[in-house]
């Protein structure tokens, strides 16, 4: 009886131990766990983001001779990048206009976050949507409006002109990196505003009391206490705003005029017309790894200020 | 109470939220180097109070005087007074040694100065060498040293701690309290605790006052709170009570002493002025548990008794509860008792139901206000 009953299991028994093993190992291990609910994303990631990545990367190493691709190894691309001075100037210009259009974005940014995290008390959501609302509309609708107030018969313009303040209409309005700035500004608004205010919400308001119980007036209070716990707030909006839009190319192209060409101008023109992939990539390339490098010492930078103040 | 009598005063205080009145008509002095305690259930405005002294309430009405200067005008900031947070409020950006060194930033000291008086204050709350930790690097009762030591640093005229001991367990708790109490006295800084745990205020407290409803029922020493109530509720509130309702039937003088006749409690003698009072009175008459013995033969006549029946006991160690019903009376009464070996012989075999006597000393009840 006993033997036929160990037959019987025997050939469950390893099956069984082995599934159960498994959901065991599932069960104990939260990383596994983690890389279930992250595998939708990893496998997206990996085809529609690796994969190009790669192909870029091998690219720039490449060299473009007439319609054909030499796919020698060679570092000729980012020797002329680093030759040519108007690859260089166009990438420092657009470095200048993100970092100031991201500084720009955060100071208008950081009140408005501070007034509802603080001072609103009823009704937070409302007041949250309603200022990512300019979110809601297409970005290219976005710039145009932008281009019909700062433009040549634009509302700013034609107001200050039948104010009678000017005779000719402003033409350093539209048309030059101010209004790319401006225009990126405003559309970016709500990546500032969200991380800003929630970093400022999780703030207990007990610390502020306390700061204020050990002497601090409300500028110090704020440059000790809500300044450093909302840190990481402007630091996720600040990069949320200077990485991507180092590379944007759309605005400048409307509103840019020729002295608000950026890089990524020039890249969209290498993949395009001039038809030099990989020069190209090898533009995309050295300007991630600058944006990388930039951001890494800001990071590291704003941390060690903070440091210091308080 | 050492120096000023009236160190700070408190006239006519009021704060209202609304229609709700947190702090109503409070009048107020607490002497210098006092320990002095607020205590209540919650919401009964000791902490409105308390942020109130702090200047994070402005009150609806009335004043505070510290040492003499009125606090009407005076911001938080610039107030003479430091506060220990309910949850210690430790800035989580700043390690030990900055949270603790944060309010001398405004005296301007030196560098030198700065780390000497911190490494003093650590001293002081027993945290050497916890300098470099974070607040998340710490325990509850750490945290609750860091939050003290920061608020002595500006050695402060008032320290206002805000039910500080409330989230560390009972051992902790009672080693804080002796702490507290010792550094209190060695620095003799006014101390205002709050605190909705009577046996705790009791601990520390030179005097308390016991608040419900915005209102201050009774302002004394521990000792005076527990002994002579003036009123139902405080004697509730601190520790527990039997009240019998009754009527001054007779006034003695030799020694002096009020005769109650309470009904279904009988007639019994209460050491006490009559003053003030006359025969026919009513009066509620207010027995500690512990001022009762328990017999379980009939007491000699002329002695203060009631008599009933055993329903319920508890068992807590070095002493026990009783509980016992009197025909006519709607609530138990409780009787304290230690577990000494006597009581163990005398009671510890009774049956529930059993008929028992409880007799007490004319001294051992008092007549509060109704």
């Amino acid at each position: 009886m006993s033997d036929t009953v160990s037959i019987a299991v025997r050939p469950a028994g390893p099956g069984r131990s082995w599934r159960s093993r498994l959901r065991a190992l599932y069960l104990r291990s939260e990383a596994l766990r983690g890389y279930t609910l992250l595998s939708p994303t990893l496998v997206v990631m990996a085809f529609a983001m690796v994969a190009p990545f790669t192909i870029l990367v091998a690219m720039s190493f490449w060299t473009q001779t007439g319609f054909d691709i030499d796919t020698t190894l060679t570092l000729r691309n980012y020797q002329e990048a680093a030759d040519a001075p108007v690859y260089r100037a166009l990438l420092i210009r657009s470095l200048w206009i993100s970092g100031t259009c991201a500084v720009l974005t955060v100071l208008f940014s950081y009140p408005m976050a501070y007034y509802v995290a603080f001072h609103v008390h009823r009704r937070k959501l409302v007041w949250i949507i309603l200022m990512t609302l300019p979110f809601w509309t297409s970005y290219l609708l976005r710039v145009f409006s932008w281009k019909v107030i700062l433009g040549y018969n634009g509302a700013i313009n034609s107001g200050l002109k039948s104010l009678g303040l000017i005779e000719q209409p402003l033409e350093f309005l539209l048309y030059s990196p101010t209004a790319i700035v401006i225009t990126l500004a405003h559309a970016w608004a709500a990546f500032a505003i969200l991380p800003i205010y929630v970093s400022l919400e999780k703030i207990d308001r007990s610390l502020l009391e306390a700061a204020a119980d050990l002497g601090d007036g409300p500028v110090a209070r704020f440059l000790r206490v809500t300044l450093p716990l909302s840190l990481p707030g402007v630091i996720a909006a600040s990069l949320l705003i200077f990485i991507p839009t180092v590379g944007d190319y759309i605005t400048p192209t409307l509103v840019g005029g020729p002295d608000g060409i950026m890089i990524a101008n020039l890249i969209q023109v290498q993949f395009g017309r001039v038809n030099d992939w990989p020069m190209g990539a090898t533009l995309a390339i050295l300007m991630m790894i600058v944006v990388g490098l930039i951001s890494v010492t800001y990071i590291w930078l704003s941390r060690k200020a903070i440091e210091r103040i308080a | 109470m050492s120096g000023n009598d009236a160190f700070i005063s408190i006239q006519a205080l009021s704060k209202h939220f609304g229609p709700v009145k947190a702090v109503d008509r409070i009048d107020m002095t607490i002497g210098g180097g006092e320990f002095f305690s607020l205590l209540g259930a919650s919401g009964c405005g000791k902490t409105t109070l308390l942020r109130m002294l702090a200047g994070f309430e402005t009150p609806t009405a009335g004043d505070i005087h510290i040492d003499g200067v009125s606090m009407d005008e005076v911001a938080p900031h610039h107030r003479p007074t430091n506060m220990v947070f309910q949850n210690y409020a430790i800035f989580p950006h700043l390690d030990v040694r900055k949270n603790i060194a944060y309010g001398l930033r405004v005296l301007r000291l030196g560098n030198a100065e700065v780390d000497r008086r911190v490494d003093e204050m650590l001293e002081v709350v027993k945290l050497p060498g916890f300098g470099e930790r974070r607040s998340n690097e710490l325990s509850g009762g750490q945290r609750q040293r860091v939050a003290l030591a920061r608020a002595l640093i500006k050695r402060p005229k008032v320290l206002l701690l805000d039910e500080p001991l409330g989230a560390l367990d009972k051992k902790l708790r009672e080693e804080m309290q002796l702490e507290l109490r010792a550094l209190q006295q060695s620095l003799g800084i006014t101390f205002i605790f709050v605190t909705h745990d009577q046996e705790e205020a009791m601990t520390l407290s030179d005097r308390i006052a016991v608040m419900a409803d915005g209102k201050v029922l009774q302002t004394d020493t521990p000792e005076q709170l527990y002994e002579a109530p003036n009123s139902r509720e405080v004697g509730a509130f601190i520790g527990t009570m039997n009240f019998l309702r009754g009527r001054i039937v007779a006034l003695e003088l030799d020694p002096e002493t009020i005769v109650v006749e309470a009904g279904a409690a009988g007639t019994f003698r209460v050491a006490g002025t009559g003053r003030g009072r006359t025969v026919g009175d009513p009066v509620l008459v207010g027995i500690r548990p512990e001022k009762l013995s328990v017999s379980v033969t009939q007491p000699a006549d002329g002695t203060n008794a009631i008599q009933g029946r055993f329903a319920a006991m508890s068992y807590l160690g070095d002493r026990s509860h009783y509980f016992v019903e009197v025909d006519g009376l709607d609530q138990r009464i409780s009787v304290a008792s230690q577990n000494d070996l006597q009581h163990l012989l005398a009671v510890g075999q009774l049956d529930f139901g059993a008929e028992i006597w409880l007799t007490w000393a004319p001294a051992g009840a008092v007549i509060l206000a109704d």
